[in-house]
């Protein structure tokens, strides 16, 4: 039997969305945060929901912070390559800026830049 | 909602009082001056050692127990909610300019998160990493473009399955229709098309293709009769 959702505080989960949009978006080839629909209708509708951050969401299951990002990438650059990189840096200052250990990335690219 | 004061007159720029302004006013009308707790309900319990989410619902539910009625720290929680409560409720009460081209704009959004296809998983299966079907198509697309004559009309890309049917990473196939200029051996093409096609998905995505299937739905005019007929 799974244990059930570990909660984080509201702290922590925005801090770790943050900074994994700041450091998805410091590597060479992500041109963008691609916003979901939610964030993106906000975003045309005037405004951003406070505590989110576009193209990045975070759950935890099982003691483990997930975190989705999306972006779009730049054509210069193997998209393989761009998303191993994100993955790395998003997973390295998420654990270095909250403390959590048990950190998984997840990453969607949406755009390969043609 | 009626804006005007006592006087008739609309108050100026539809001001909300601040939340300092409500907190004065409710402090004001409380017994007992308490320090205002700002307890997040997603963070530690109140310095009494209660929960503050158990403490809103119970309050909401009209369930507070003789604890939560008489201590200071529960109650200042209590009031400082209802402060929030009350200039929520305030500003959504308040008239709102919708744009007209809104509801055009959330539909093309909704359109454009609908047409992501499928995802392709990317690397190794412990990474984690995926590709809109869309994205990749948009790739392969231009690289056939690229081949004189040749017009792109669509690709499609299924993804590598494992025995349960869910996509995992490995070899994707690859589905395309394309114009072709008339006169062009097509074998030949087919086979020019698919080596540009792996090529692409190996140096510009990552993705290994197993199979090019490659559908001739149009014939265009050859380059020398298209000048001709100008």
């Amino acid at each position: 039997m799974r244990q059930p959702a570990t909660r984080i505080s509201r702290e922590t989960s925005v801090l770790a969305r943050t900074t994994a949009g700041s450091a998805a978006l410091a590597v060479p080839g992500v041109v963008d945060l691609q916003p979901g629909l939610l964030d993106a209708v906000a975003q045309i509708s005037g405004g951003l929901i406070p505590g989110r951050v576009p193209g990045v969401t975070t759950r935890v299951l099982d003691e483990v912070l997930h975190v989705d990002v999306q972006f779009r990438a730049a054509a210069d650059r193997r998209v393989l390559d761009v998303a191993r990189e994100v993955r790395a840096a998003v997973t390295a200052e998420v654990r270095r800026q909250t403390g959590h250990k048990r950190v998984v990335v997840h990453v969607l690219v949406t755009d390969a830049g043609v | 909602m009626d804006m005007t004061n006592e006087a008739g007159d609309a108050p100026d720029a539809l001001r909300l009082p601040s939340a300092a302004e409500l907190l004065a006013t409710t402090r004001h009308a409380s017994a007992e001056p308490a320090e205002p707790v700002s307890a997040d309900p997603d963070s530690d319990p109140l310095p009494c050692g209660r929960d503050p989410e158990a403490v809103l619902e119970h309050a909401a539910a009209g369930e507070s127990d003789e604890h939560e009625r008489s201590c200071p720290e529960c109650q200042a929680l209590l009031r400082d909610h209802s402060v929030l409560d009350q200039v929520t409720r305030e500003w959504a009460e308040l008239p709102v300019p919708v744009p007209d081209d809104l509801g055009t704009r959330v539909m093309r959004l909704v359109r454009a998160e609908l047409h992501t296809g499928r995802l392709l998983p990317l690397g190794e299966p412990d990474e984690q990493l995926t590709l809109t079907e869309t994205a990749a198509a948009r790739t392969l697309r231009a690289a056939v473009d690229a081949e004189p004559g040749v017009q792109a009309r669509s690709c499609r890309i299924r993804p590598y399955e494992n025995r349960a049917g869910a996509a995992v990473p490995g070899p994707v196939t690859v589905r395309l229709s394309v114009g072709v200029p008339y006169g062009e051996p097509i074998h030949a093409l087919a086979d020019r098309l698919r080596e540009r096609v792996r090529r692409a998905a190996s140096e510009r995505l990552g993705l290994e293709v197993a199979k090019v299937d490659v559908d001739v739905v149009g014939l265009e005019p050859a380059a020398g009769n298209r000048e001709a007929n100008r």
